[in-house]
């Protein structure tokens, strides 16, 4: 609760709160605290209620699971998003607080607004991975690589020998290679958009209320390709893929309609 | 060259988003409709990126458009701590979750908030923040 009154009572606008950061993927010490999406959920029920409590505009975010990379990972991210739509369903909507939209991009006022109720959490965490096939070194292009060694990490994550043999290879004569990569984000939108059945799912659970209920916003706060070990960070054929990736979401208006305005630059 | 290649890319590579206003709620009222999309940059900065100690940094992000930073953002996240900048680097210190001690500053440069939200000006007048809390090795009232 400090981190967000540090935050405004220094003048800063907050667009969300997260409740952590894909805490489906259990790994380390987030699943040692929180072994499984009944624990994170029983804890969050505190948190959230406790937010709204104190800063009733501002808007709070969920993690769940983006199925199309994520989903198959174990069973905890396998059964994840339906827990997360029960204990949604379960703990509302019901009259939370009430949101002024004039102030919501600060989510901090004390709201004038009409009343509405509200859902426990305002939004959902959506992060979007894709694997690329397409590395500085040819060795790890293969679509089932996976890191082994810190060397290779160094490589694939935007050091300057990694983008020169990029450039090598996109001048070189492996066409196929230069086809592959400019291939890669309509890849990875077309999975984004096969997945589509997951925030059909949300919405099935949770049910029209006719208006009455402050819909869900989608949050992607992350978007990456995934070079097999990690994205395949300040690289020329990343920075091409973001950027066309980026357009085709941004520009994909029944694909907002859908998720509840999911969006990437 | 590769610097400035670096930072424009930088503000690309991930994203923060959020939509400001309910435009209409003709989607079964479940997920907020906009035409008014937010978007901006999950900062990564404890990886080493580009840091807001160099006026570019905020220059770019402005001159895309940015309207959102996430802070901080990525699994550190449930490793941070918001006060000091610092984070457990699980990558090679397995054992300091638990040790605040043993927390690291990010590569090359702290990365505190009061940073952060001193940039936002730059950014533009309607900037705002993503805060990650960490419900993993901090606290609610943290």
């Amino acid at each position: 609760m400090n981190f967000i009154q540090y935050t405004v009572d220094a003048g800063a606008s907050i667009a969300a709160v997260e409740l952590g950061n894909e805490m489906y993927y259990g790994e380390g010490a987030v699943g040692a605290r929180y072994p499984s999406v009944e624990d994170y959920l029983a804890e969050m029920t505190v948190w959230a209620s406790t937010i709204r409590s104190r800063f009733p505009n501002l808007p709070i975010v969920i993690p769940v699971v983006f199925e199309g990379f994520f989903g198959d990972r174990n069973n905890r991210t396998g059964t994840w998003n339906a827990a997360v739509a029960t204990w949604i369903q379960a703990h509302g909507p019901s009259n939370h607080s009430f949101h002024d939209a004039a102030q919501e991009s600060t989510g901090t006022g004390t709201g004038t607004g009409t009343p509405q109720a509200r859902y426990i959490v305002d939004g959902l965490q959506v992060h979007t991975y894709f694997f690329n096939g397409i590395d500085a070194n040819p060795a790890l292009d293969s679509p089932t690589y996976l890191c082994a060694t810190t060397a290779e990490k160094g490589l694939l994550w935007g050091t300057v020998e990694g983008q020169s043999t990029m450039v090598g290879r996109l001048s070189g004569n492996e066409s196929d290679f230069v086809r592959r990569m400019l291939s890669v984000p309509f890849d990875g939108y077309s999975n984004f958009t096969s997945q589509m059945s997951m925030f059909d799912r949300f919405r099935s659970k949770l049910g029209d209320h006719g208006g009455a209920v402050r819909p869900l916003t989608s949050f992607a706060t992350e978007f990456n390709m995934i070079a097999y070990c990690g994205p395949s960070r300040l690289t020329w054929s990343h920075a091409l893929w973001a950027t066309t990736y980026a357009m085709l979401v941004r520009t994909d208006f029944a694909l907002h309609q859908r998720t509840g305005s999911i969006c990437m630059p | 060259m590769l610097h400035l290649i670096g930072i424009a890319f930088s503000v690309t590579q991930v994203a923060a988003i959020s939509y400001r206003a309910i435009v209409n709620t003709s989607n079964a009222n479940v997920f907020v409709t906009s035409s008014s999309p937010k978007f901006g940059y999950d900062d990564g900065l404890w990886n080493g990126g580009p840091t807001f100690a160099d006026p570019r940094y905020a220059n770019v992000l402005k001159s895309i458009g940015a309207q959102v930073i996430r802070y901080p953002g990525g699994s550190p996240s449930s490793y941070w701590n918001w006060t000091t900048g610092t984070f457990c680097d699980t990558s090679t210190n397995a054992l300091c979750i638990d040790k605040p001690s043993q927390y690291v500053v990010a590569p090359g440069h702290e990365y505190r908030l009061s940073e952060v939200i001193a940039s936002l000006p730059s950014i533009g007048p309607e900037a705002s923040l993503v805060l990650d809390l960490n419900p993993v090795t901090d606290s609610l009232e943290s």
